[in-house]
C-alpha cells in the first residue's frame, strides 16, 4: 500500500468519523433542547396510565431557558413603599394583620396590603360602595370610549414604560374605567399577580388583586426542568385530570435571611375543570 | 500536466485530512463537553433556592435557629475512613463540609436518652486509630451547648459532671454506628446515641480530594503539616454616632425623654451615657456596656422568638436572647460591632444564678482576641434579666486574599514539638486596636510552655 492509497483511506475514515460525531452531536443538543414528537407520544402514553391526560402538541416544544431574578425586598419596607405609592403619599397610621398591613392617610383613604402582594383600596368619596358595584356591572367601552388617559395615568402609577398597557383589558362602568393588569416581568407572566384598577378620570379610586412593585436587580442562571418533568413531578404527586395548557410563569418566593424576593421560573399547568397549578422549573414542587 | 494534476489532489487531500482531524477533535470536544455540563447541571438543581426561601405570603423565617447561625466555628476538620481520608483548616471549605456532615450525629449522640461516661485518653487515642471524623472548635464549651449548635433543639442529654470540649471525636464502627468522644485535652467522655450513619457517605467524605495529610495527637488535638490560607486583616477602631447611639438607648428599653443623658462627640468619638431606673448604659470610644440597676435589668423575654414566663426561662432561651440581643447590635452598628468579622460562642458558665454568655469574633474559624480585645461581647444575665453587657468596637477588614499562604511551617512544628501539646489554632492576635496588615499566628499550649505565641 503505497502513501496515496493510505491517504485515501485515511480521508474516508475520518470523513466516516466525522459524519458520526456530527450525528452525535447533532442528536445530543435536539433531544437536549428539545422534545420530539416520538419522546412527546411516550410521555402521554405514561401519563395516560396515570389518569393524566395531555396532548403531544403541549409537549412537544423548545426547552425553555429562563434566569431566577432577585429583587431586594423587606416585608415592612415593602408595604410601607407599595402603600405610599397608591396612596400618593406616605400613610399616617398604619396597622398590622395577620396576613398584612392597613394604611391609612388622615383623609380617610384606606388600603389593605396583604404579605402575598394582595391589594384592596376603594377611594372614600361620599359613596363607598360605588366603585366596587361599578366593577360588577362593568362592560367593555364602546368604541368612541378610549382609556388612554387612564391607561397613561396606571403606566405612571405602576412605573411601566410608555405604551405598556397598550392591551390591557379595559372597561366601564358608571363614569368609571377599569384596567385589568396581567403582571409580567420580561415577557413571563408572575403567576397569580392580577390585578384591576379603577380611575375617575386620571384618579385612582379602585383596586383589587394582586400586585408586585418589586424590581428585580440580579440574576442568576439555573438549568431548568422541561415540561415532561414537570407532568412527571404531577403524577408523583397523585394529579390526575386532563391538561389543557402548560405555560412558563414565574412564581415568587421571600427569602427572608438574605433580604430579597426571588422570582423562580415556574410551569403553570391548567385542568379542564379549571384549576390551575404552578410547578417550579427548579425543583418540581407545587407552589 | 497529469503530474501537476496528481500533486495538486494529493494535496487537497491533504488539506482534506487536517481539517477533518481538526474537525473531528472540535466534535469530540463538543460532545464530551455537553454531556459533561449537563450532568453537572442536573447535581446542582436542588441547591439552587436558598434555605429559608418560602413561596410568597407564607409565613417567612426571619429568624434562623440558632444551630444554623455558624456560632460553632471548627479550627480544623479531619476524616478517616477505609484507610482513606485527611483533613482541612477552618478556613476551608472541606472543613464546614465535615461539620455538615457531623453536625447532625453529633447532635444526635448528646441528645435526652444518649448515655455520657467518663473514659481515659487511651480510650480516646484507640477511638483515633480506627474510622472517625474529628472535629476542633476555637473554644471549650459546655456539651448542652454542643448540643444546641449543632441541631434542632429539645433537651440535652443528663449528666452529673460538669462537661466541656473544644475537640470532638465520632468513631465509626464498619457498619457506620457511631460514637462520640468528647475532651477539653485532659477529660475524656464518650457518648453514645445508638446513632448509625451511611458507610458510602464516609466513604465520599473521605475520598474529598481537598483534603490534606493529618494526624491526632493522644489528646485529640489535629495536627497538619499542610500550610493554611490564612489572610492579613485589619481592625480598626469606630465608635458610634449620635443616630446608632439614640437606636441603642431604644434597642435596651430608654425612653428618649427620660433619664438623664449625656452626650458628646470629642475628636476620639462620640460618646454619651443615659440612665434610667433599669440601668446605666455608656458608650465610649472602645466599648458599650450596660449595667442594671440593683433587682433590675433588661428582660431577655423580649429578645426572645415566643413569650415566655421568667419562671420557664432555661439556658437555650438564654443562650437565643444573647445572640439575638448581639445581632440587632450589630445591625444598628454593623461597623463599630465587628466589621467583617463573624460571632461565635466563645463561653457560657453558671454562678449561682448568674449566667454568663462570651461571644467572639472570628474569620474563616480564627479567633481575634488579645489583651485589649479579649472578646467581643460579655453578657450576663441574672432572673431572666440582662443585668450586665459588654461589647467592645472593632471593625474587622479581611485584606486581599493575594499572598495570603500562611508562611509560618516552622512556627506550627515548633508548636506541634516543643511539647505535648494541649491546645493548636491559628488566631488573630489584638494586642493593640487599631492595627493594621495583621498576620494569623499560632496559639498553642503545651505541657512545658504554658502558654506561648508563635510568631
Amino acid at each position: 500500500m503505497n502513501w496515496k492509497q493510505v491517504k485515501s483511506l485515511l480521508l474516508l475514515l475520518l470523513s466516516a468519523v466525522n459524519i458520526l460525531l456530527f450525528a452525535f452531536v447533532y442528536n445530543y443538543y435536539r433531544t437536549g433542547n428539545y422534545t420530539d414528537e416520538d419522546t412527546a407520544r411516550r410521555t402521554v402514553d405514561i401519563l395516560r396510565k396515570s389518569d393524566i391526560a395531555v396532548s403531544e402538541e403541549l409537549l412537544t416544544a423548545r426547552n425553555d431557558s429562563v434566569d431566577i431574578l432577585h429583587a431586594d425586598y423587606d416585608r415592612e419596607d415593602y408595604l410601607c413603599y407599595a402603600a405610599a405609592l397608591l396612596l400618593g403619599k406616605e400613610a399616617e397610621g398604619i396597622y398590622l394583620l395577620p396576613d398584612g398591613i392597613r394604611a391609612e392617610t388622615a383623609e380617610g383613604k384606606v388600603l389593605s396590603l396583604g404579605y402575598d402582594f394582595s391589594l384592596r383600596y376603594v377611594a372614600p368619596d361620599a359613596d363607598a360602595g360605588r366603585p366596587e358595584a361599578a366593577r360588577q356591572s362593568a362592560k367593555a367601552p364602546a368604541q368612541d370610549e378610549i382609556c388612554e388617559a387612564e391607561r397613561s395615568a396606571l403606566e405612571v402609577l405602576l412605573s411601566l414604560p410608555e405604551g405598556a398597557l397598550q392591551n390591557a383589558p379595559c372597561t366601564h362602568a358608571d363614569g368609571y374605567t377599569f384596567i385589568t393588569v396581567e403582571q409580567t416581568e420580561g415577557g413571563i407572566p408572575l403567576y397569580g399577580m392580577q390585578c384591576c384598577f379603577g380611575f375617575s378620570g386620571d384618579t385612582l379610586v379602585y383596586a383589587e388583586g394582586k400586585y408586585c412593585f418589586g424590581v428585580p436587580s440580579q440574576k442568576t442562571s439555573e438549568p431548568l426542568l422541561n415540561r415532561i418533568n414537570i407532568l412527571f413531578s404531577e403524577k408523583e404527586r397523585g394529579k390526575t385530570g386532563h391538561i389543557t395548557d402548560i405555560a412558563l410563569c414565574y412564581t415568587l418566593y421571600e427569602d427572608a435571611q438574605n433580604g430579597s424576593l426571588l422570582y423562580v421560573p415556574a410551569y403553570a399547568l391548567t385542568y379542564a375543570d379549571g384549576e390551575t397549578v404552578a410547578v417550579s422549573a427548579i425543583s418540581g414542587k407545587a407552589y | 500536466m497529469e503530474k501537476i494534476m496528481h500533486r495538486a489532489c494529493e494535496r487537497v487531500k491533504t488539506i482534506l485530512i487536517t481539517l477533518l482531524t481538526v474537525s473531528m477533535l472540535v466534535l469530540a470536544v463538543i460532545y464530551i463537553g455537553g454531556a459533561r455540563f449537563s450532568g453537572e447541571s442536573t447535581a446542582i438543581k436542588t441547591a439552587s433556592l436558598p434555605e429559608g426561601a418560602v413561596a410568597l405570603g407564607e409565613d417567612a423565617p426571619t429568624k434562623l435557629p440558632i444551630y444554623q447561625k455558624d456560632l460553632l466555628p471548627v479550627s480544623f476538620a479531619g476524616i478517616r475512613y477505609g484507610g482513606k481520608g485527611g483533613g482541612a483548616y477552618g478556613t476551608e471549605q472541606a472543613a464546614a463540609a465535615l461539620f455538615d456532615f457531623a453536625a447532625e450525629p453529633i447532635h444526635l449522640c448528646l441528645a435526652q436518652g444518649a448515655s455520657l461516661t467518663a473514659v481515659s485518653a487511651a480510650d480516646y487515642a484507640a477511638a483515633a486509630e480506627s474510622n472517625f471524623i474529628c472535629l476542633n472548635f476555637l473554644t471549650s464549651l459546655p456539651y448542652q451547648m454542643l448540643y444546641a449548635l449543632t441541631g434542632e433543639l429539645g433537651a440535652a442529654a443528663g449528666s452529673d459532671t460538669a462537661i466541656s470540649a473544644d475537640r470532638v471525636l465520632l468513631s465509626f464502627t464498619a457498619n457506620g454506628k457511631a460514637t462520640l468522644y468528647l475532651s477539653d485535652g485532659t477529660s475524656f467522655y464518650a457518648a453514645d446515641g445508638d446513632i448509625t450513619v451511611k458507610p458510602s457517605e464516609l466513604a465520599a467524605m473521605a475520598n474529598d480530594s481537598r483534603l490534606s495529610g493529618f494526624t491526632v495527637s493522644e489528646n485529640g488535638i489535629a495536627l497538619s503539616s499542610a500550610t493554611p490560607y490564612a489572610p492579613k486583616i485589619s481592625l480598626e477602631l469606630p465608635s458610634l454616632d449620635a443616630a446608632q447611639y439614640a437606636e441603642v438607648l431604644t434597642l435596651l428599653g430608654y425612653k428618649s425623654e427620660t433619664g438623664i443623658s449625656a452626650a458628646s462627640a470629642a475628636d476620639d468619638g462620640f460618646t454619651g451615657t443615659a440612665v434610667a431606673p433599669h440601668g446605666t448604659v455608656h458608650v465610649g470610644n472602645r466599648e458599650l456596656h450596660y449595667t442594671a440597676a440593683r433587682d433590675s435589668g433588661i428582660a431577655i423575654s423580649g429578645f426572645l422568638d415566643t413569650a415566655k414566663s421568667e419562671l420557664d426561662i432555661d439556658m437555650y432561651d438564654i443562650l437565643g436572647a444573647s445572640i439575638s440581643l448581639a445581632e440587632q447590635l450589630r445591625a444598628i452598628a454593623p461597623e463599630a460591632l465587628g466589621g467583617e468579622g463573624k460571632l461565635f460562642l466563645g463561653g457560657f458558665y453558671r454562678e449561682e444564678d448568674t449566667f454568663t454568655v462570651l461571644l467572639g469574633l472570628h474569620t474563616n474559624g480564627m479567633e481575634i482576641s488579645g489583651s485589649t480585645y479579649p472578646y467581643f461581647a460579655k453578657i450576663k444575665v441574672q432572673n431572666g434579666m440582662f443585668v450586665s453587657l459588654q461589647f467592645r468596637f472593632a471593625k474587622l477588614t479581611k485584606n486581599s486574599y493575594t499572598s495570603a499562604l500562611f508562611p509560618s511551617l516552622w512556627q506550627y512544628n515548633y508548636a506541634a514539638n516543643s511539647a505535648a501539646v494541649r491546645t493548636l489554632r491559628l488566631y488573630y492576635r489584638a494586642d493593640e486596636l487599631p492595627a493594621k496588615n495583621l498576620d494569623a499566628v499560632w496559639y498553642f499550649t503545651g505541657d512545658v510552655t504554658s502558654e506561648e505565641v508563635a510568631e
